[in-house]
């Protein structure tokens, strides 16, 4: 049965080679890159006035947890297409069970603020451009 | 040529991704970039996901795929963003343990490797992946979907109740206030 | 046609009724300004009774277990009698946390539905009979207490416990099931009595996949017990966590531990008896001597409970030791009075608590026995059941403990059961003295009147006296918790 893959495998190897074959290219035929001076990053010509980094809020990495969980929960749901007309209206049910619990969750989350990105960020806006 | 190449096809595409596997997977704690470390792991996953693929786990590759290299990686880069690299190139840290760790580590493998090897071997393209259902053979996603979805219906249940408390503590844990 | 009648759930109406109040106070609690602290625990209770009753009449046990579920879950008197014992322990957590978390401004709701959620995993796990429904409904269990036990989010202890916690628990976790893949992968059975059945050939044909499968198997469990030598996470969780958490995890996630290891050990593996009754007396060993010499030079009340604690479950391991009629029913015997024991000490510490961490010294307990006599007694009974002295439920745990580690021929391990008991005493005397003979500075802290708190250091004092003097009905109670023996 692997054999049905085998277009896969032949893409991978496409991919490898073209990447292999652009990176050999460039390095061998393109000039090398300027250095420690050239490579750090400026603002408009000056070093960095502001060296330190700016704190990203944590609603991003929520955001991406949020991801990551339902994402599994698709994971879980994808398979369900496959036995559907089989298992009839006891699997439907089943799977609605599955849903409606994920389903609490998001309710739980939204009403948590945890997918507010607008409200938060607006305030920083007008601060940023005001302060 | 093509002969040899037909003939250990599988075993040589198994030990390649293998190879691919655990060389990445040794990048991925070595590399000095984070960002490379990042792609390092996403290079594993793809390797573990072909040789799943290889194994007639179709159903756990494509899962292996979406759930990993889809989501986790991408948490890997979100942490790689929130984190203050500059300041962590500088700082070596575990100085103390690595020849430990080293230690420990080959110690595993010899263990583990001395559990697989007392095995009768197999070949690449064996495979003991569940295809088929009450004799009929019908491919792996549709036979695990079935197994999952009657016989595991309620660890499959309690996974939801397991997916929601995830959410509630990255809730409760990551809100402002 | 799914492989089981699906009207098999409603047998399941205990877990079902408590995952929604779960539910009901996740939402109830993310509407509006959440629910208030006294709202959400009446809630709590509300439910934990409610499925209490229906586990004493959904589950018609007769003298022959039932599997359900395409045999992933089972209905035994083993899964009752730990049910009830789970479900009265997170009661009291919720009596225990009424004040204490609303003193500290975190929201009631969602710690109260994590509780409840954590709870009905517990149930799943000791009720599961497959090794995939045991490890899911432990996840849950786990998950649910990585969360509260980080739920001070402001304290640094907390978040340190909860890390910890979360770290070495996912580690032992994937241990387990990393074990539990080997053992499927030699014997092709998740099921506990089929694995069992298939493991005598395995053994052969698998060659080492049995011994180390089985090994890493007991090595996430015996974490999860907190057990020497993986019982490192302990001290460092139990001090930072907020209190009713710590007692939670102390009593219910112990208990429903205890009650997969000896399922899983005395169903799934009874070929490997010999095996694993050397590897059990040798940890069990450890575990009492080295819990016990560490609480020895504790001054912090939190961390002296949570070394006391891990040396009872060397005395538990005991029982399973034994692996005779005796040896199961004392373990069930022993577990149902620790959890009464273990919640009114904690209760106890949380009783001189402020601002969330304030009061765990073993000298804040000074002149207590002026300031408040009654809580003076009830503490003196916790402490007196810790050490294994009459008249109290300990005792007579710990009695049978040993008596049926010396029926089954493990006499020396019995007696360092009995030596490391005796050096019990003088820690956790050294609170008594405080209490009665000790006097109280300007410092000291008052306790806490909180009426749910006094009800339940009341129920865990009348609880522990019971159980000490008039153990026949409860030990008949346990006798019900028995498992076909090898």
């Amino acid at each position: 049965m692997p054999e049905t893959y085998l277009p896969v495998l032949l893409a991978l190897a496409f991919a490898l080679i073209l990447g292999g074959v652009i990176l050999a290219a460039s390095g061998l035929i393109g000039r090398g890159s300027g250095g420690r001076v050239k490579l750090s990053p400026y603002e408009s010509g000056e070093p960095l006035l502001d060296p330190s980094r700016k704190r990203i809020s944590i609603l991003f990495f929520l955001i991406a947890i949020d991801f990551v969980i339902f994402d599994v929960e698709a994971a879980f749901l994808y398979p369900w297409v496959l036995v559907l007309r089989e298992g009839g209206w006891p699997l439907f049910w089943s799977v609605m069970v599955f849903v409606a619990l994920i389903l609490v969750g998001f309710v739980y989350i939204w009403r948590k603020g945890g997918l507010d990105l607008k409200k938060r960020f607006r305030t920083r806006w007008q601060e940023a451009s005001h302060g | 040529m093509i002969e040899l190449l037909t003939q250990h096809g599988e075993a040589i595409l198994f030990y390649a991704f293998a190879l691919a596997a655990v060389v990445s997977a040794v990048g991925v704690i070595s590399l000095r970039n984070p960002m490379y470390c990042a792609l390092s792991l996403l290079v594993t996953f793809l390797a573990v996901a072909a040789l799943f693929l290889m194994r007639h786990a179709e159903l756990l590759g494509m899962v292996q795929l979406f759930v990993y290299g889809g989501g986790i990686m991408v948490l890997f880069l979100f942490v790689i963003m929130l984190v203050n690299l500059h300041r962590l190139r500088e700082v070596r840290l575990f100085n103390e343990q690595v020849p430990i760790a080293l230690v420990l580590g080959v110690l595993l493998v010899a263990l583990f490797g001395w559990v697989f090897l007392s095995l009768p071997a197999s070949a690449p393209g064996d495979s003991t992946a569940l295809v088929s259902l009450d004799g009929e053979v019908v491919g792996n996603a549709k036979a695990v979907a079935w197994v999952l979805y009657t016989e595991y219906l309620l660890p499959f249940e309690i996974a939801s109740i397991f997916l929601l408390v995830a959410m509630i503590g990255a809730v409760v844990l990551g809100r402002r206030d | 046609m799914p492989a089981f009648d699906l009207r098999e759930f409603l047998l399941l109406a205990p877990e079902i009724l408590l995952a929604i109040g779960g539910l009901a106070l996740l939402l109830a609690g993310s509407v509006g300004r959440g629910v208030p602290g006294r709202v959400a625990a009446s809630l709590s209770l509300f439910f934990l009774v409610a499925t209490a009753l229906l586990v004493l009449t959904v589950e018609e046990v007769g003298p022959e277990p039932r599997l359900i579920l395409g045999s992933s879950f089972v209905l035994d008197g083993f899964a009752r009698f730990f049910k009830l014992v789970i479900l009265a322990g997170t009661a009291l957590t919720v009596l225990i946390s009424v004040r204490f978390v609303d003193d500290g401004a975190y929201r009631a709701g969602e710690y109260h539905a994590l509780l409840l959620l954590a709870t009905t995993g517990m149930m799943f796990m000791v009720g599961g009979f497959n090794l995939v429904s045991i490890w899911i409904a432990l996840e849950l269990m786990a998950l649910s207490s990585y969360i509260l036990a980080g739920y001070f989010k402001r304290e640094t202890r907390s978040n340190e416990a909860a890390l910890k916690y979360f770290v070495l628990g996912a580690l032992s976790s994937a241990i387990l099931l990393y074990g539990a893949s080997l053992l499927y992968g030699a014997t092709g059975e998740l099921r506990l009595d089929l694995l069992a059945a298939a493991l005598p050939e395995a053994m052969v044909t698998g060659r080492l996949l049995v011994p180390t499968g089985w090994l890493m198997l007991s090595v996430g469990l015996l974490f999860k017990v907190a057990a020497v030598p993986f019982h490192v996470w302990t001290p460092d969780v139990y001090v930072g966590a907020p209190t009713p958490v710590t007692a939670y995890l102390a009593a219910a996630s112990k208990t429903a531990s205890f009650a997969i290891l000896v399922r899983i050990f005395v169903q799934g593996l009874p070929t490997l008896l010999p095996d694993w009754q050397i590897v059990i007396a040798a940890v069990a060993s450890v575990t009492m001597i080295w819990g016990n010499l560490a609480a020895l030079t504790q001054t912090n009340v939190k961390r002296m409970l949570a070394y006391s604690s891990i040396a009872h479950a060397g005395y538990v391991l005991l029982g399973l030791l034994a692996a005779s009629v005796i040896g199961l029913w004392s373990v069930a015997f022993y577990l149902l009075a620790y959890t009464f024991i273990t919640l009114g000490a904690f209760a106890m510490v949380v009783v001189l608590e402020r601002r969330e961490y304030a009061g765990e010294e073993v000298s804040d307990y000074a002149g207590l026995a002026r300031r408040a006599p009654w809580l003076a007694a009830a503490m003196l009974v916790f402490l007196l059941a810790l050490t294994g002295i009459p008249p109290t439920g300990g005792f007579v745990g710990k009695v049978y403990l040993f008596a049926a580690a010396v029926e089954a021929g493990w006499t020396w391990v019995a007696v360092i059961g009995v030596l490391t008991s005796a050096i019990s005493l003088y820690y956790y005397f050294s609170i008594a003295v405080q209490m009665y003979l000790k006097e109280s500075t300007r410092d000291t802290p008052e306790p806490l009147g909180s009426p749910a708190l006094t009800a339940a250091i009341a129920t865990c004092v009348v609880a522990t006296l019971v159980l000490g003097l008039f153990p026949g009905p409860f030990i008949e109670f346990a006798q019900a918790a028995g498992l076909p023996l090898p």
